[in-house]
């Protein structure tokens, strides 16, 4: 079982109501179910998307999903300690990187508190991952809210496609993680049983000691898949329990020592059960009701904070005469959010009820006898805890050759504020300031905070060079206004209770940014059984402060994102039996976080004693023996470094 | 902690939520594995499955025989695909058989996953025949079936049981042949 090495190709035109003039190489390129929300050609959507295969996850050696997202071109990831990542899309990125939107299987996990994706709760099997979809640019229009810079869309595998048994076990110096998965059929449902266990082991600070931040957790979940055409319903859920250590700063003013917490480990818990109904209606309509609940509750140093949501959202797609492929839909989100801040952290108000309105609807308009397809599309919502938005989309695609794309967007997004900007409350401990006077530095939110805004034009080329390489290229210019800013004013002499210098910081949204980038992704596969992917983005965020704005530091805003990051991987299978796969992934330097360039080699060697069994040797971050990818104030957390690593996997399938 | 009380309040609400998740879809009136917005793609594939087959015998006037088993919506699918497509001078003519004894009169015939292993026995009169089985099974090309439809990495894909074929008297094209993961006697899958 040589491994699938597919392209997403560039093919001749398609539209998902008539595929009867498609060819079947080009069949072969439709995205089953897609990032647009209905089945498309991957190469014929007007926007920069890229799919990781489970192929590639799984001769990646990685076993989180932010890691595995660093095979995906243009993709910022920086793990910051030994379990908390900062991972974003286009800049602006941080351990609550707040412009890109993620979901699993359909369920945002985008969290409204501190506006971010908390990626040590997705704890996902990834054996059962069909695909991970990220795409850069906006996705509001279809997604909603918070997709200003991209959206990933983590997609796993139905019952069918895992029936059977599936033992894995990983052991190495980053820890080790076992997985266990049953698959089985019960009357006309298929389903299947899981459970993943996971302990990472701590990271290194740069004297090389540990950083005391080992981390474990144990997920447990199963999904059932009933039902054929006209009807599906799929239900699936888990449950994951975590706990981490991590290195605090410390803001207790009994102690007022700057050393950080190691010893208070954080604990997260949370769960979820989504159910989701498809009828296809006759002439390949189809309407689908999807509902999902999703509980989590986490205590770290700084406060505990917990989380309850229930959506319902419910879509059809519909061709509309011969030109034009319709999706509409519409959702209803209630979410129950609270914060219980500990020394020096307070949330106002600590608890609070919010609902969220959607609906969106998206006109794909085929022209000149398919050779150009026009998508005007747009999202309203209405949000009870930040008003009313608008978030539209206009893309062209023109299919000037059979193996050449060339499209264009431009689009508008939205960045909504969490309750973390309205109301967070930050007392530092005092220090020693000038005149032997104590400093005490506050940092406060706003109640009033405005809704960030995005505007977007972006342009994409498509070549595929026979069927054995392709080629993209896609430029982007953004505008932000509103982004958050934390405002200083001068310090204050107070001498009431006692003398001390108040320096008590706000936040605003006094900057406005302007982004512009290029991103090559080159897909070569020489032989049947070698495959190479290239990619190089570069990103260049340019800050407008306004006069008025008393934060210094977001004059020098560079989005917290290389300018520039690189990689170069290459799959070979030698025999059947074997899989050689090596990674370099270059990440330019931080400049305004101070984080140094680096460079990160991993590679893994498969050998597969039988179809049932496995064995694969992973080596991560082989080229440094230790190096800091995220720091500075980047992160609430203190940043840390990622050692070299070597490990062993053992893999056991029933079928 | 003071979260722990809500935490509980909600644990009742996935299983309310699990609860009418069952209610909403009773199992008993399902009928198989999978669908949803794939459906019209495993119709093109079927489409075009039939594009690149040679059966032996067929009259140049005679329709192409598509029979589809355990999915409607594939069935339904398949009519508006092929309305008004000619295959070689060939129309082709979409049937629900009811029986496995009509599986013998299918030029091509499809069997959704969930309806595959209750028909063996139908599979097991019909492969030497002039059928050109197709289902999304898996592990039906490793069997007694022509050709496997499966997903991988989000896209379609299929397999082709070379022994099957052969031993069916069909002629599948290089072009086909060319695209599909091929099984052969000797293979495990």
């Amino acid at each position: 079982m040589v491994c699938s090495l597919a392209h997403p190709a560039l093919a001749q035109t398609a539209r998902p109501a008539n595929l009867n003039q498609v060819s079947i190489e080009d069949l072969m390129n439709i995205e089953v179910t897609s990032a647009s929300r209905k089945a498309q050609l991957a190469a014929d959507i007007p926007s920069a998307i890229f799919v990781i295969s489970h192929d590639d996850i799984v001769r990646s050696g990685m076993t989180t999903i932010p890691d595995v997202l660093r095979l995906a071109p243009g993709v910022d990831v920086a793990q910051i300690n030994g379990n908390k990542w900062a991972v974003s899309v286009r800049g602006f990125n941080g351990l609550y990187a707040n412009k890109l939107l993620v979901l699993v299987d359909g369920r945002s996990v985008y969290n409204r508190i501190f506006s971010g994706v908390l990626w040590d709760a997705e704890d996902v099997m990834l054996d059962d991952v069909d695909r991970i979809e990220v795409i850069r640019g906006p996705g509001a229009a279809l997604w909603g809210a918070n997709a200003v810079n991209g959206v990933i869309n983590i997609v796993t595998k139905t019952t069918a496609d895992t029936q059977g048994g599936l033992v894995r076990v990983d052991a190495g110096r980053a820890g080790e993680q076992g997985a266990a998965r049953y698959g089985g059929t019960l009357g006309a449902a298929s389903y299947r049983l899981y459970s993943q266990w996971t302990t990472r082991s701590e990271s290194v600070v740069p004297s090389g000691a540990g950083a005391n931040d080992a981390s474990r957790s144990l997920t447990t979940g199963f999904r059932a898949d009933w039902g054929t055409a006209p009807d599906a319903l799929m239900l699936e859920g888990a449950f994951t329990a975590g706990q981490a250590r991590a290195l605090w700063p410390n803001l207790d003013p009994r102690t007022a020592v700057q050393q950080p917490i190691a010893d208070d480990p954080s604990d997260a818990n949370g769960g979820h059960v989504l159910a989701r109904w498809t009828r296809t209606r006759p002439g390949g309509a189809t309407l689908q009701i999807q509902s999902f609940l999703d509980i989590a509750g986490r205590q770290e140093p700084v406060g505990d904070y917990d989380r309850q949501i229930f959506d319902v959202d419910a879509q059809y797609h519909t061709a509309l005469g011969a030109r034009h492929d319709l999706v509409a839909g519409a959702g209803y989100r209630f979410i129950d959010e609270g914060f219980n801040g500990h020394v020096g952290f307070s949330l106002t108000p600590a608890e609070e009820h919010s609902s969220l309105l959607t609906a969106f609807v998206q006109d794909e308009i085929a022209l000149f006898s398919s050779r150009m397809a026009v998508t005007l599309g747009g999202q309203a919502q209405y949000d009870s805890a930040s008003g009313a938005g608008v978030q539209p989309t206009a893309r062209v695609i023109w299919k000037a050759l059979p193996r050449q794309r060339l499209w264009m967007a431009a689009s508008r997004a939205l960045r909504t504020p969490s309750l973390e900007d309205r109301g967070i409350r930050v007392d530092y401990p005092p220090v020693p300031g000038p005149g032997g006077l104590p400093l005490v530095v506050s940092v406060m939110g706003n109640p009033a905070a405005a809704t960030e805004q995005f505007v977007d034009l972006e342009a994409g080329y498509r070549l595929e060079i026979g069927r054995v390489a392709a080629f993209t290229v896609t430029g982007f210019v953004g505008h932000y206004d509103d982004l958050r800013t934390t405002e200083t004013p001068a310090p204050v002499v107070q001498l009431v209770p006692s003398p001390q210098i108040v320096v008590a910081s706000t936040f605003g949204n006094q900057l406005q940014a302007t982004t512009r980038g290029v991103e090559l992704v080159g897909q070569w596969q020489p032989a049947p059984a070698w495959q190479v992917d290239g990619s190089y983005t570069a990103l260049h965020v340019t800050p407008h402060l306004a006069a008025t704005s008393q934060d210094p530091l977001s004059a020098q805003e560079d989005g917290s994102a290389p300018r520039a990051q690189w990689q170069l991987r290459t799959a070979f299978s030698p025999s059947a039996r074997a899989t050689l796969n090596v990674a370099v992934f270059h990440v330019g330097r931080l400049e305004q976080i101070a984080v140094d360039a680096y460079t990160r080699i991993d590679v893994t060697a498969e050998w597969r004693f039988t179809t049932h069994l496995s064995v694969m040797a992973i080596g991560q971050n082989l080229s440094e023996a230790a190096h800091a990818e995220f720091g500075g104030t980047g992160s609430l957390l203190i940043a840390t470094q990622m050692p070299r690593s070597a490990g062993v996997r053992l893999r056991w399938t029933s079928r | 902690m003071t979260a722990a009380p809500r935490v509980h309040r909600g644990w009742l609400g996935i299983a309310m939520l699990a609860l009418a998740a069952t209610l909403l879809e009773p199992p008993a009136i399902a009928a198989g594995v999978g669908g949803g917005p794939d459906v019209a793609l495993k119709a093109a594939f079927l489409y075009n499955f039939a594009k690149f087959a040679e059966w032996p015998a067929l009259a140049p006037s005679a329709p192409i025989a598509v029979c589809v088993v355990g999915d409607d919506g594939i069935a339904t699918a398949l009519v508006e695909t092929v309305r008004g497509q000619r295959i070689g001078g060939h129309t082709l003519d979409v049937s629900r058989p009811q029986d496995t004894d009509a599986w013998r009169n299918c030029h091509l015939l499809f069997i959704a996953a969930a309806e595959t292993r209750r028909s063996a026995g139908g599979l097991g009169v019909i492969k030497a025949l002039p059928v050109l089985t197709v289902s999304d099974y898996k592990g039906f090309a490793d069997t007694d079936g022509l050709i496997e439809l499966y997903v991988e990495g989000g896209r379609m894909r299929f397999a082709i049981n070379l022994a099957a074929v052969e031993r069916s008297g069909l002629r599948l094209s290089s072009r086909l042949l060319g695209l599909a993961r091929i099984i052969r006697n000797d293979h495990v899958h």
